[in-house]
């Protein structure tokens, strides 16, 4: 058991300083990081977007923005991979490149590498402890 | 509303475009070069916003009140110096420019107490009676009757159109933005803008009917917490959850890439997320807290641009900038916009420091169009739709006979010609695959537009 906490507690060692860093900064092209008009985006998925109390913003698409999806897609540049510089802002950024990339944890941080991680943390955890309790009895 | 509607078909550019059966998009720009001290700066860039078919200017009118007048509401009150606001509003009534005026900042008399040294100045708690006093004093001056100081016997122009503040949801603008109560944080920006908002209509509307008040304006992005910034969906929630009254959601959107990249946050709003915006906006109208009651509130985009290289090295190449320019007002349009406003008609001198210059201008600074100046007053979209057809989505300059040309195995056919007005939105259809598309109409061309 304590041998599985030893993984544990390490692999969370290794992993949670790159997921829990600072959040980073994204800015329109030409602005600067300073600027007022920068997104802080958080860098593991999955992190709700505030804290206030009535800032649950819906992550729910209404009707409209349905539609406009629709629209989005027609006309977005063809053949864009999903860059870095695409996140940054560089000519041919998509909404599907931007879907992508905050799917992946915005780029920068470990994104769904970590919850696999903990998870299979977890079950290595568990198997050792029934495979020690195994052969107690 | 029915007056803003009135007053934009009264320049030339609603009617036509609503009988096409496609919704109209209003086309402004927002500059300080509207109120510059020199008349014939002035008079430049206000020709040349109308030319490339501007109905509305977004001014910056200030509050030109040192100090506290003897009656705020008075516009006649010697504490206010309207002479330079007066100058410009004669100068864009003379050019059939609507003006759109907005202030954001409050003289020290009129902020409140005990104003920390973080808080810039300004942006401390304005007081909402002041505000509203103001906005009736503004109304009044502007209501086509008031006296002109300088021409006796003639009155100062119309203005119908009024903004309050600017992007309340930074704190560079309106603090304080979040306070702490009882260990939490609480949003309370939202809450003091909609006392000076309800303050302002009133006023506003005290005197004269007809006149438009546009709320907020709100920057696209947020803070996480409690920073210094409040992400605009929660701000408009916040300022919705109670009876609020106002006649326009303005929005502020600067996208991180090209127009159709969304924001990543649930909470900010982007060129392509607008429906975040709108969804809060119809909710609070069936709920009741969107005021007055049963008014369709407007969707206005009251700043927007893009930074070009040159001559910004971080900026987007010119091409792009045009590019982009298109592809923005045809997704303002697909999401129910009816003005924009865009955020600079010139570039800003260069140099200084990080963000003290904007170079989302149309023209350079030395005064040369750049590709986005054909892109304004000529936009054309290629879009997909279903099963890949290509449709052109286009805003026509003048009246005239259009003719839209594609481009296929590299040679240029026409694919329509049809009679348009000025200022008509078109989406038509495209037969084939094309490659480019490009349209002309009145012997003014648009860009190409590469699918």
């Amino acid at each position: 058991m304590r041998r599985a906490l030893v993984i544990l507690v390490g692999i969370l060692v290794v992993a949670l300083p790159s997921s829990a860093a600072a959040d980073r900064t994204v800015a329109p092209p030409g602005f600067s990081s300073l600027s007022q008009y920068t997104e802080v985006v958080p860098t593991a998925s999955g992190v709700a977007p505030t804290a206030a109390p009535t800032a649950a913003a819906s992550g729910t698409q209404s009707s409209p923005a349905v539609a406009l999806a629709k629209v989005v897609a027609a006309t977005a540049p063809q053949k864009v991979a999903t860059t870095d510089r695409t996140l940054r802002g560089g000519p041919g950024a998509t909404a599907l490149g931007s879907v992508a990339v905050g799917l992946a944890g915005g780029g920068g941080g470990m994104g769904l590498a970590l919850p696999v991680i903990l998870v299979a943390c977890l079950l290595v955890a568990l198997a050792l402890l029934a495979r020690r309790r195994r052969a107690r009895s | 509303m029915l007056a803003t509607l009135c007053l934009l078909a009264g320049a030339g550019a609603a009617g036509p475009a609503l009988a096409s059966g496609l919704p109209s998009l209003q086309l402004g720009f927002g500059d300080g070069l509207y109120t510059a001290s020199d008349s014939a700066v002035r008079a430049t860039w206000l020709e040349r916003s109308a030319a490339l078919g501007a109905r509305v200017v977004r001014m910056y009118a200030g509050w030109p009140a040192a100090t506290r007048p003897a009656d705020p509401a008075d516009p006649a009150d010697p504490a206010y110096a309207f002479t330079s606001l007066d100058a410009a509003i004669r100068d864009a009534a003379a050019h059939h420019l609507a003006p759109l005026l907005v202030f954001s900042g409050a003289p020290s008399w009129a902020e409140g107490p005990s104003r920390p040294a973080s808080a810039t100045p300004g942006t401390w708690l304005p007081d909402p009676a002041a505000v509203g006093a103001y906005g009736r004093a503004l109304a009044t001056r502007y209501d086509g009757h008031f006296p002109d100081p300088l021409h006796p016997g003639l009155a100062l122009p119309r203005v119908k159109l009024f903004q309050l503040w600017n992007e309340p949801n930074l704190s560079a603008y309106l603090t304080p933005q979040w306070q702490r109560r009882a260990g939490r944080w609480i949003p309370v920006a939202a809450d003091q803008y909609r006392l000076m908002l309800n303050a302002f209509y009133a006023g506003v509307n005290a005197t004269v009917a007809g006149d438009t008040v546009v709320a907020a304006g709100t920057a696209p992005y947020g803070d996480f917490g409690h920073g210094q910034r409040m992400m605009p969906v929660v701000f408009w929630k916040n300022l919705l959850a109670s009876p609020v009254s106002f006649d326009v959601m303005a929005h502020q959107p600067y996208s991180i890439g090209s127009p159709p990249t969304k924001a990543l946050d649930a909470g900010d709003v982007a060129v392509a997320d607008l429906g975040k915006l709108t969804s809060v906006l119809r909710a609070a109208e069936r709920r009741g807290t969107a005021l007055p009651r049963g008014e369709h509130h407007q969707l206005w985009i009251t700043e927007t641009g893009y930074d070009t290289r040159p001559p910004n090295p971080g900026g987007v190449p010119v091409a792009t900038d045009a590019r982009w320019l298109e592809q923005s007002l045809f997704l303002f349009w697909a999401q129910g916009v009816d003005l924009v406003t865009w955020y600079l008609i010139r570039d800003q001198p260069p140099g200084g420091p990080p963000d003290s210059s904007s170079q989302t201008g149309v023209y350079y600074y030395a005064g040369n169009p750049k590709p986005a100046a054909t892109a304004y007053r000529f936009p054309l979209v290629g879009h997909r739709v279903a099963g890949g057809k290509v449709r052109a989505w286009l805003r026509a300059p003048q009246a005239g006979t259009l003719v839209l040309q594609a481009r296929s195995s590299g040679r240029w056919a026409t694919v329509r010609r049809t009679v348009v007005s000025a200022a008509q939105i078109l989406d038509l259809p495209v037969p084939g695959r094309p490659q480019e598309l490009r349209a002309t109409v009145a012997g003014i061309s648009s860009l190409v537009w590469t699918l």
